[in-house]
Parts: C-alpha cells; structure tokens; sequence
C-alpha cells in the first residue's frame, strides 16, 4: 500500500531525520515538540503460543525501531522490557500469574503508547497451541523465543529480512485482494499471497498467523451465530401489510360514499 | 373544512394503518450498516456489533431488508464473507439484521451490505444500496482512502476515523471505479435507536448535494453521531417487474461517525 502523503509520520525514516534535523534550527522549540507530536504512538499486543507478542508503531507503516517497549502486571510491577527491533516488534514469555497486563512503548521525544493486554486473553505458559508454532516457522515469535526477555535486539533476528521494499510487496498484494473484494475472497487472496512468498516471506508468514488467529478467534462466534440463526418467517408482515392495504382501501371507499352527504351538509 | 366525525372516524385508523405499513416516499432511503463503535481500542472490548438494516434513519421509520446478498467483512487485505453469520433482527418490527465481529489485530475493517434489489413501487424503480462502514483497531486504520472495489462506493477524501461535528467530511464517489461527476449525494442523520431528527420542514430530513467534475464532495455535519452519504446513480440494466423493465437505482452509501468535540482539560 502507498504511504499516505498527506501524514507528516508517513515519512520515511531517512527523510524525517533529515527533516527533524532541518526543524532543529528552528527558533521555537515548543513548535518542533508540537509537530512531533502531531502524531501518536501505539503498541499492540497479542498471545502467540506461550508468549505474548507487541507491535510498536506510529502508523502500520512506520514502525518504532529501539523503543523501549516494557511488560508490567497489574499491580504496576515491571516484569520484563527490552528494545523494540527493526520492524517495531518484540515478543516476551508469557509471566506466569494472572490479571491484566500493561505494555509501555517509550519511543522517545515523549512519545509513549499503552496497552492493556486482558487477563482473560493471557496465554498458559504450559499450554502452546500446535497451530501457532506449525503455521508460522518464519515469525518473529518463534525466532525470538529463545531470545526474548534478555533485554535486546536480539528479539527480531527474523525481522531483518523483513525490509520495506518486501513489506511493500506484500501490501500490495494484500491491495490487489481488496481491490477484486466482490470476487469470491479467501481463494484470491491465498493466491495473491502466495505470489508475494518470494519477495517477502517473512511479511508473507505474518500474515498467515493474522489469519490463523483471526479464524481461531472469529470461528466459534461464526458457529455460534449460525447455530443460534433463527428460522425466517416471510409470511408474517406480508399478512399484516396486506390487512392493512385491505382496512386503506376500504376506508377510503367509505370516505368516497359519503362525499355526497358530505357536501349536503356543509351547504345546510 | 370540517369533516364531519363520523367520516372523519372511519377513514383514520384505515388511513393510519396502511400509511404505516406502506412506506415513506418523503425521506430518503438509506441501507445502513452501524457498528456499535467506530473505533476499537480496548482489547477487553474489541467486540463490535453491526446493525444492518433499509431505513429512513433521520425519521428512524422503519422498511423490511430482506436477507442480503452478501454482507462482507474487509480486514487486514482481505475480504471475509460474513452472509451466512448474519442474524435477523426485528427492530420496530421490521426485518433487520446483525453481525458480531472481534478486532483481535490492529488495522482497518470495512463493512459492506450488498442487499437484494428492493422493489419500490412509490418511484416506480428497483433500489440497491452497496453500504459500507468502518472501524479502526488499536491505532491503524491505513488503507482508508483506498476503494474497496464495489461496484459503486463512496472513497473517504478525509480520515474518517477522526472526525468531530462541524468537520466537513469529504468523498469521492465511484460507479465502477470511475468517478461519478454531477451525482447526487443525499445525506441523513441517524439519531440513534429509539430516537428521531426534528426537522423544521420535512423537506430538510434529507439533504442533497452534488458531486464536482471529478466526483468528489464535502460536507459538514452540525452534530456528532452517525451520519450517512448515499451516493446514487442509475444503473445500466434493468431489472423485471411483473413483466416489465425497470429502472434500477444505485446507491453507495457510506456512514460515518462524528465525535462531539470536548471542551479543553488542564495539561497535566
């Protein structure tokens, strides 16, 4: 997908460092605060088999690279942190215990972003779906399982082949899919998809957890619905409306009896 | 002039009766899809409710929307076809619908009901409302100003995602991905279930603009809630009506959400 021009934190990172440079020469400082801040910055996090998985990002296209993303328990206790890498994403063991989890994304220049990760959502250490680990050999959950926690960019060894040109290719792809929306979806885009594998596979792998997780999470609310879907029944206000037509038409054949006497009695 | 009671007694339960049942010519159609939020950013509540409904919604009068034929889910570049979990409903008594859907990933979600052809024998014409709306998670809704690729749709010109009362809000409408110059755009506000607008005269329940050479229109709404822009043209078919050929009216109808704007709090 095109980055959108219009959104100043749509740049690419090159250029705003170049145009932040230019800023600093600029006389106010509150103005330069101001125009970083023009912008938020959100973290995401999500359970991958034992781990619980965060995204930094200012937009979906720009990620934030060496935050300092943090994992604390309810009672705000810091139980883990460590630096966002390139792709703005870290990965930690889930914490044993329970209640809700609070991530903390400092991106600098005052940016921060939180999330709060529910306890009904907070994955058992024990207890790794097979799915994940099956569907997702390239993810950043798997490759930096062993790293995680440690503190360190260590977390996204996996996320370096993720570049943007790749990144882009798989959007676009993901573009084309939307674009022929009205043709029948899943199988389009399983293709579209597949044609993006050579020039992102990483990207490519993260979109089949998106899946796998979307499935996994929408399938039983689907099923549900469907079971719970009550029979239609179209006679019913057919009935009624036709009744109504029936009392209308008939009111207005009286009305057109009695216009005569109507008449006679206006003129007495 | 003055009926005389009895007349007068006869013809208004008749009269009210089919008045009800038939429907109102003077407000305007609307395919309506409102999410119970327009923005997810609570994953404890990433639950959105979707009301689907044919309606006049500033008046808040009900029409039948018989089963459609399809109702999609857009999400992460991919189009989900959500038919088969649609729920009937029975606001007011009329045949409406729902659908539950998660957020469980950051990123934008379009809605889009394709419903059957409504036969509408006040204006002698077939309606078909393509009807979309959208629901950004978790701080990414890029992609909002990209078609879906419906066969006539309303493009947001402005972030919908971020729109405050009094905020214009502008589109481009596409009638088989061309712009459509010149075309009408009728514009209703939904006050909310249970709820209807108090126009001055009921001519300005529906108000109408025009689109510019390249199909492009703005709009400012006076108060928040949701606001929705049917875009209409006429279709190049026809469709049979007891033997005939009708004219069929297409509509692409796009609700939006305005946020009241608050009064300033102190800085911390």
């Amino acid at each position: 997908m095109p980055r959108a021009p219009e959104r100043p934190s749509a740049l690419p990172r090159p250029r705003a460092a170049a145009a932040l440079s230019m800023l600093a020469a600029c006389a106010l400082a509150a103005a330069c605060a101001s125009r970083a801040e023009a912008h938020g910055v959100y973290v995401f996090a999500y359970a991958s088999g034992d781990e619980i998985c965060t995204e930094s990002y200012f937009t979906r296209k720009d990620r934030v690279i060496g935050g300092k993303i943090s994992m604390s328990d309810a009672s705000g206790n810091e139980l883990a942190s460590a630096s966002t890498g390139e792709d703005g994403n870290h990965c930690f063991k889930a914490p044993q215990g329970e209640g809700d989890l609070t991530f903390i994304v400092l991106a600098g220049e005052g940016h921060r972003g939180e999330f709060t990760f529910p306890a009904a959502d907070r994955p058992r250490p024990a207890a790794a779906s097979p799915d994940d680990s099956a569907s997702a050999p390239g993810s950043s959950g798997d490759a930096s399982g062993s790293a995680d926690t440690s503190g360190n960019a260590s977390g996204s060894p996996d996320t370096s082949g993720n570049a943007p040109g790749s990144q882009d290719s798989a959007g676009a792809a993901a573009t084309a899919v939307t674009a022929s929306g009205s043709a029948a979806s899943a199988g389009a885009a399983g293709t579209a998809s597949g044609g993006a594998a050579p020039a992102g596979l990483s990207a490519d792998a993260a979109r089949s957890i998106v899946r796998e997780e979307l499935k996994a999470q929408i399938g039983p609310l689907a099923r549900a619905l469907a079971e719970a879907r009550e029979d239609k029944t179209p006679g019913l206000r057919e009935i009624v409306g036709g009744l109504g037509w029936l009392a209308g038409i008939s009111g207005l054949v009286l009305w057109l009896k009695r216009r005569p006497e109507l008449s006679a009695g206006r003129k007495d | 002039m003055k009926f005389p009671r009895k007349t007068f007694a006869a013809i208004l339960p008749a009269a009210a009766v089919s008045l009800a049942l038939s429907s109102l010519p003077a407000a305007a159609h609307f395919g309506m899809v409102i999410p119970s939020k327009p923005t997810v950013m609570d994953a404890a509540d990433s639950r959105v409710d979707l009301d689907i409904r044919f309606w006049h919604p500033f008046e808040n009068a009900g029409m039948n929307l018989e089963k459609p034929a399809s109702f999609k889910i857009y999400s992460g570049g991919q189009a989900a076809d959500a038919t088969g979990d649609l729920k009937e409903a029975k606001p007011s008594g009329f045949t409406a619908w729902t659908c539950s859907w998660k957020a469980a990933r950051p990123g934008l979600a379009a809605f889009v009901l394709e419903p059957k052809p409504y036969w509408e024998p006040a204006e002698d014409k077939f309606i078909v409302h393509y009807t979309k709306a959208y629901v950004d998670a978790f701080g990414d809704d890029e992609g909002w100003n990209e078609p879906l690729g419906l066969k006539t749709e309303i493009v947001p010109r402005i972030r919908p995602g971020a729109l405050y009362a009094g905020n214009a809000f502008a589109g481009k409408v596409l009638l088989d991905g061309k712009p459509v110059a010149g075309g009408e755009v009728e514009v209703e506000w939904y006050p909310g279930p249970d709820k209807k607008g108090d126009a001055p005269y009921e001519s300005m329940v529906t108000q109408t603009l025009l689109t510019d050479e390249n199909g492009n229109f703005a709009f400012s709404p006076p108060v928040p809630g949701w606001w929705g822009f049917a875009a209409l043209s006429d279709a190049d078919y026809k469709l049979q009506q007891e033997g005939a050929d009708k004219d069929v009216e297409l509509g692409a109808v796009l609700w939006v959400y305005f946020h009241e704007f608050r009064p300033a709090a102190a800085a911390q």
